[in-house]
């Protein structure tokens, strides 16, 4: 219990930080956000108008605190190119992005645990040795590389998928198996070596004595026991599956929040940036808070330990 | 941790990184020289031309030569990924070994702000970077030093924890050494085996990651041969020509491929990645 509140002051400060570092982004870095608002032909007199209704004239305390009180109400401010709340724009698309992520890591686990038991099974084997490779050499391939060269194949050459677009299933499945292929890789890795571990414990052992069947030692005895650094893995690399969407919706054209992020990016549409970067580090946060608990509940030893 | 199957053994990694790695290095210093043709040379009149003997990997939209940009490209990449682990690098380690070293309430706010920094997926980090710096070779590599930053300063951290209960260390400071020296002599050196692995695999991580803001337009300015914005001039052509693709596609692919091997046959069973 008392680790849990001692976590969840951590997660408030790292919290609190990212918040900072957000509210820097948009209203201290680069130039003035009045200028930048007002547009080229704005004279003087109106940026100060403009600092004045941004409350840009106020000491930097005050301007913290009714940024971070707007943003308990999820007031992330205002699209430059739009008009419209970040939040609104964010909202949008968002569905399309967990869409896409919920996929990758759908694909990513068809490729991590088949992978992860058949190098199991025989350690030295043939499909051990070939799935350290190819874990391998996915993991070196650029993730928007792999994009293009899928797209070369399923849809220039094959023609059997869309090339871009985000309309249906269809037009997300590219972009699912480039992005979770990343992750499928790594995870396979952390599987294998996770299994390859607890094929070594003792309980192994037991159950192999008792006459169990090599099969139902596998999937009854390690792999329950193997997958929870899995879980763990999976909840650091939803950051990276967040950071990976920014560079796949842009090949693909998916319309979420990643590609999102580019075009504010490429309109120097700074409160777009910052709110969706707030966005993705809050969820990054607390999914990985959220994943340390999982792991709690799923693994008794770890409770005692701390 | 990981553990390996005995079929692919550390040296094979090691060896086969290696190569891969002088190969890269060896392309960036004299590739260049051996390639007759210029890689800047624009010839409208020939834009998509397929390879020729003259051009074996045929011109671009421009009328470029490919495989010019493509040997000239190993350079900004190797600049880049090199020049941003070792800012990344030399700022996480100062920062890690001296709140291992601190201890106390300096190094909970010194980690408090690595955590914050890690709250961000690493590529998202350099992508804020690189945007508040704009567009350039060198503000690429610095927004990239920033994706390694707070690696090095967990890892230099750990480490420093661990090391500075050494007997050495104590019997050092004893002696009357100073902190400084203490700093340099005993702990960055003992550190050193696992860094400089780390180096070698962050720097395959960072090309990557350098390559894909270039690809989104943050990287060097518009003639620079650079893979990840030829790649992304080359996306237009997906259908007339793949080969703009495929060539700076392969070329990044092989040299991550072999830092990463290298850095991963560096790694002594013992380290923690």
């Amino acid at each position: 219990m008392l680790s849990l509140l001692r976590n969840l002051t951590e997660v408030t400060t790292v919290l609190a930080g990212v918040v900072l570092a957000s509210f820097l982004l948009v209203y201290w870095l680069p130039g003035a956000p009045a200028e930048l608002y007002g547009g080229q032909e704005a004279s003087q007199r109106d940026i100060e108008r403009l600092r004045q209704r941004m409350g840009l004239d106020q000491p930097v305390w005050v301007q913290i605190t009714n940024y971070a009180y707007r943003l308990l109400g999820g007031d992330l401010g205002e699209s430059l190119r739009s008009g419209k709340p970040v939040s609104q724009e964010i909202a949008a698309r968002l569905p399309t992005t967990l869409r896409l992520a919920g996929l990758a890591v759908l694909v990513s686990l068809a490729i991590a645990i088949p992978a992860g038991l058949a190098s199991a099974a025989n350690p030295q084997g043939l499909a051990s040795r070939l799935v350290d490779w190819a874990s391998l050499t996915v993991l070196a391939v650029p993730v928007y590389w792999l994009g293009l060269i899928l797209i070369l194949l399923f849809a220039v050459t094959l023609r059997w998928l869309p090339p871009s677009g985000s309309e249906s299933f269809a037009h997300l499945l590219l972009p699912a198996l480039a992005l979770g292929m990343h992750t499928g890789a790594a995870s396979a890795r952390v599987l294998q070596a996770s299994l390859d571990d607890a094929m070594k414990q003792a309980y192994v052992r037991t159950a192999q004595g008792k006459g169990l069947t090599p099969s139902r030692v596998l999937w009854l005895h390690a792999l329950p026991n193997a997958l929870i650094p899995v879980v763990t893995y999976f909840g650091m690399e939803v950051g990276r599956l967040l950071g990976g969407t920014v560079l796949t919706e842009t090949v693909f054209a998916v319309n979420g929040i990643g590609r999102f992020l580019v075009t504010s990016i490429a309109f120097r549409d700074y409160p777009a940036v910052a709110g969706v970067v707030l966005f993705i580090a809050l969820a990054v946060t607390i999914t990985n808070a959220a994943a340390d608990v999982l792991c709690r509940l799923l693994d008794p030893r770890t409770r005692r330990e701390r | 941790m990981m553990r390996h199957p005995a079929g692919l053994g550390k040296r094979h990694r090691l060896l086969l990184g290696g190569c891969m790695t002088s190969l890269l290095i060896a392309t960036a210093l004299v590739g260049p020289s051996i390639v007759s043709q210029d890689p800047l040379a624009i010839a409208l009149d020939q834009a998509l031309a397929p390879p020729s003997l003259a051009h074996p990997l045929g011109r671009d939209a421009l009328g470029r030569d490919l495989l010019a940009r493509t040997v000239y490209g190993a350079r900004v990449a190797l600049l880049i990924s090199f020049l941003g682990v070792i800012l990344g690098a030399s700022a996480g380690i100062m920062l890690g070994v001296w709140a291992g070293y601190a201890g106390g309430w300096r190094e909970s706010v010194a980690m408090r702000l690595v955590d914050v920094l890690l709250a961000f997926p690493g590529f998202l980090l350099a992508l804020v970077a690189a945007t508040l710096l704009g567009p350039g070779t060198i503000n690429l590599a610095v927004a990239v030093g920033f994706f390694s930053f707070p690696t090095f300063a967990r890892v230099a951290r750990a480490m420093t924890r661990s090391l500075k209960q050494e007997l050495y260390v104590t019997a050092a400071r004893s002696l009357g050494a100073s902190d400084l020296w203490i700093f340099f002599r005993h702990l960055l050196r003992n550190a050193a085996g696992p860094l400089i692995s780390l180096t070698a695999l962050r720097m395959g991580l960072s090309l990557a990651t350098a390559s894909g803001l270039s690809f989104l337009g943050l990287g060097p300015p518009a003639p620079t041969p650079d893979w990840g914005s030829m790649l992304d001039a080359g996306r237009e052509y997906l259908w007339l020509a793949p080969r703009l693709v495929l060539a700076p596609g392969a070329a990044l692919f092989f040299s991550s491929l072999g830092l990463y091997l290298l850095g991963d046959g560096l790694r002594r069973p013992e380290d923690r990645p």
